[in-house]
């Protein structure tokens, strides 16, 4: 199997689980509304408790954005993967980081992880395949993950010296200083197809952060 | 036997599900017991416990680890296995190390129910059998039955 065919399964692994989950939220927020419908019914009230059942009702249309929203990840990994048959064109890297955060989140929940997308200050565009990059972002992940986890990940989209790339830093985290160590360890990213380099370079500035870096080897 | 007598405990990270869940299973004279990490469920497994409900993809320590440490503690403990995340393998490694059933989320309540309460009556066969082979003094046997060791030693030899 090639990166991409491996990053999308990984993703996708992950975000299905997530779905289930959402799905199975909202069936047993449906079933309990009705039960307690049932219940008032019984008791010969004309309707069950308001409140309760508005949180009740609140809690399944959570469920029902978080289930959209991942939709929308996997799709937009759908699009990529058929887009990627031609020549890819330019991709929105915050959106790539938001989407990112959202189908690995189960993946990083299994290793006490939790990510966030950081907003950027303007569009990020960048001449770079998308399925490329969340392989980049999961190579992070997982060497993160190869330390022992139990961090926060940020990932933002961002321009520095004319170069686009991803700002990843470390907010907070029981392991925090041994996942820095690892990512200022020059780290090997392996998820970029031939003719694409990468690299994660040490950015300090008011704390330690990385920023992800990729060029097309043409450009070079 | 009344349906209040089987003490039950769910373990699961999502914690909106399993309360919910929760909450409709003692609508249904159910009382349920959570737990939200496979820690916290090795803990609560000290209590008299007849069915766990387990998902399998937990922070820290999995269901699968979880399964591992009851059917070793507690053998005759019976486990349902309910998780969003089932391939065929995770199914087959579950049953090899002896869950009761494998159901897929979302499901519905009255099948889980269904599924507890079978899971209950094959436990107390299970102790009757045992008490029955006791008797005829066949310790050895009725140590088999309730310890499921087979099972046990099965999954090892994999």
């Amino acid at each position: 199997m090639d990166n991409d065919s491996q990053c999308m399964a990984r993703l996708l692994a992950s975000a299905v689980h997530d779905l289930r989950n959402v799905l199975a939220v909202i069936r047993e927020s449906a079933g309990l509304a009705q039960d307690l419908t049932a219940l008032a019914m019984r008791q010969e009230q004309a309707a069950p408790d308001p409140q309760r059942l508005a949180g009740v009702l609140g809690e399944a249309q959570q469920s029902v954005i978080r289930g959209a929203a991942l939709a929308d990840a996997m799709d937009y990994v759908a699009q990529a993967a058929r887009a990627e048959d031609n020549a890819p064109g330019p991709c929105d890297m915050t959106r790539v980081c938001r989407f990112f955060c959202l189908l690995a989140a189960r993946q990083a929940r299994a290793v006490q992880m939790r990510l966030e997308s950081g907003e950027a200050a303007e569009p990020v565009w960048a001449n770079v395949p998308p399925l490329a990059l969340f392989g980049l972002l999961l190579d992070v992940l997982d060497l993160c993950a190869s330390v022992g986890g139990q961090v926060t990940l940020r990932f933002t989209a961002q321009r520095h010296h004319r170069e686009e790339g991803i700002v990843v830093d470390v907010p907070d985290g029981s392991n925090r200083e041994l996942v820095l160590a690892a990512l200022a360890g020059n780290p090997r990213l392996e998820s970029l197809r031939p003719g694409w380099k990468a690299a994660l370079m040490p950015w300090r500035e008011a704390e330690p952060r990385f920023f992800l870096s990729f060029s097309s080897v043409a450009d070079a | 036997m009344t349906k209040e007598d089987i003490k039950i405990l769910l373990v699961d990270d999502e914690k909106q599900f399993v309360d919910t869940l929760a909450e409709r299973l003692a609508m249904r004279g159910f009382e349920a017991r959570v737990a939200y990490d496979g820690p916290t469920a090795l803990e609560a497994v000290t209590q008299p416990t007849d069915v766990i409900v387990l998902d399998l993809r937990m922070p820290g320590m999995d269901g699968f680890e979880v399964l591992r440490s009851v059917k070793k503690s507690n053998p005759q403990v019976q486990v349902i296995i309910l998780t969003g995340h089932g391939g065929d393998a995770e199914e087959q490694t579950a049953y090899r190390m002896g869950a009761y059933n494998f159901l897929r989320k979302p499901m519905d309540i009255d099948e889980l129910l269904n599924s507890i309460r079978m899971a209950y009556r094959d436990k107390l066969e299970n102790a009757m059998v045992a008490v029955s082979l006791a008797e005829g003094g066949d310790f050895e046997a009725a140590r088999e039955v309730l310890s499921e060791k087979d099972v046990l030693e099965g999954h090892d030899k994999s």
